[in-house]
């Protein structure tokens, strides 16, 4: 049976590029089929072209190409990415130290909220936690691009979603408007000594969502990237 | 040849049950394979096959595994124990559909 050879190959990831595939991983699974396709044509039509095939192969794909193909793989890798948050976000809370913490930050944004602009005072407090990571993560997207831009950087869908935080940075300003709601609702629940308690334990665990999502999860990359992509020889 | 609507459904578990016959299988050879044993009836599209096997893959149903093959890296997919359960569910639930269906299609006349 004729084969694809290694310079075809690099043709195919070059024509996945081309039909905007910028995943290494989905283009690997894309060239691979293409590839077979191209072999079984071959095993009819041994004279065909090379450039033939590969087209004959594409248009397999519908109207839309790739396109569908990477939307969903994309969907999924968000998914994924969130079932790994719950993951270690559960593997925290069952070590005691993750309880404690929380136990301890709340009860300290619960005396907070008993101060007279204890309220307002919290509001300053997430508003500027919310600002340093935005600038954070605009920083470490930068870095990463600087990154993709070297030679020989496989652009990977998981690294990149971890290294985006699941694209999160877009929604963190919506925790604004909650905290807006609040402070401009003229049913005054923020004075209710349970709506605080409630308030003080979100505060408190919405900190450990951020260190599991912006640190430890990015910290841990390499050996999450291992799993997911075994063969691809990651340093 | 069919690529009618009424498989759209299903197709999650042709791949289910196709991956529980054999060790492991990647994406064109399951699209052979479904051709073959269908005798042409039934292609599935390269645009339905792999956000199936993506989402398989996403729900926990399907592990993966990389081998260098022929200049090139290919993909295989094989069921975790989690998709070895949900492989009998979905048969059982589709065997359930086509009973009803053959009631609702060819109902037997009561005879007076």
């Amino acid at each position: 049976m004729k084969k694809v050879n290694k310079l075809q190959i690099e043709r195919l990831y070059e024509f996945t590029s081309q039909h905007y595939v910028e995943y290494y991983d989905i283009q690997t699974e894309l060239v691979d089929h293409l590839a077979n396709g191209i072999e079984q044509t071959w095993e009819q039509f041994p004279e065909m072209n090379f450039e033939k095939a590969l087209k004959s192969e594409f248009k397999r794909f519908g109207v839309f190409g790739f396109m569908e193909v990477v939307e969903k793989r994309m969907k999924f890798a968000t998914t994924r990415y969130y079932k790994l948050i719950g993951k270690e976000t559960l593997q925290f809370l069952k070590a005691g130290k993750a309880v404690f913490s929380i136990l301890v930050l709340s009860l300290m944004f619960f005396v907070l909220l008993q101060l007279q602009n204890g309220l307002d005072i919290l509001m300053s407090i997430i508003l500027l936690e919310l600002f340093l990571l935005i600038i954070f993560l605009t920083i470490k997207k930068r870095k990463y691009e600087k990154k993709l831009r070297q030679k020989d950087k496989k652009r990977l869908l998981l690294e990149e979603v971890i290294e985006t935080a699941g694209h999160s940075a877009s929604v963190l300003p919506l925790i604004i408007s909650f905290f807006n709601l609040i402070e401009y609702s003229d049913l005054n629940f923020h004075e209710n000594i349970y709506f605080q308690l409630v308030l003080a334990v979100i505060c408190a665990v919405q900190l450990l969502l951020v260190y599991i999502t912006y640190f430890h999860i990015p910290k841990a990359k390499e050996e999450i990237l291992q799993k997911a992509y075994p063969e691809f020889e990651l340093v | 040849m069919s690529t009618s609507k009424l498989y759209k459904g299903s197709l999650s578990t042709i791949i289910l049950q196709l991956l529980s016959k054999e060790d492991k299988m990647y994406g064109y050879e399951i699209t052979q394979r479904v051709k073959e044993l269908t005798k042409g009836e039934l292609k599935i599209t390269e645009g339905a096959l792999y956000p199936a096997l993506h989402k398989l893959e996403a729900d926990g149903f399907l592990d993966v595994e990389m081998k260098k093959v022929d200049n090139r890296l290919r993909k295989y997919y094989k069921l975790t124990q989690k998709g070895t359960t949900e492989t009998a569910s979905k048969i059982e639930e589709l065997e359930q559909f086509i009973e009803t269906m053959q009631v609702m299609l060819f109902p037997k006349t009561k005879h007076a």
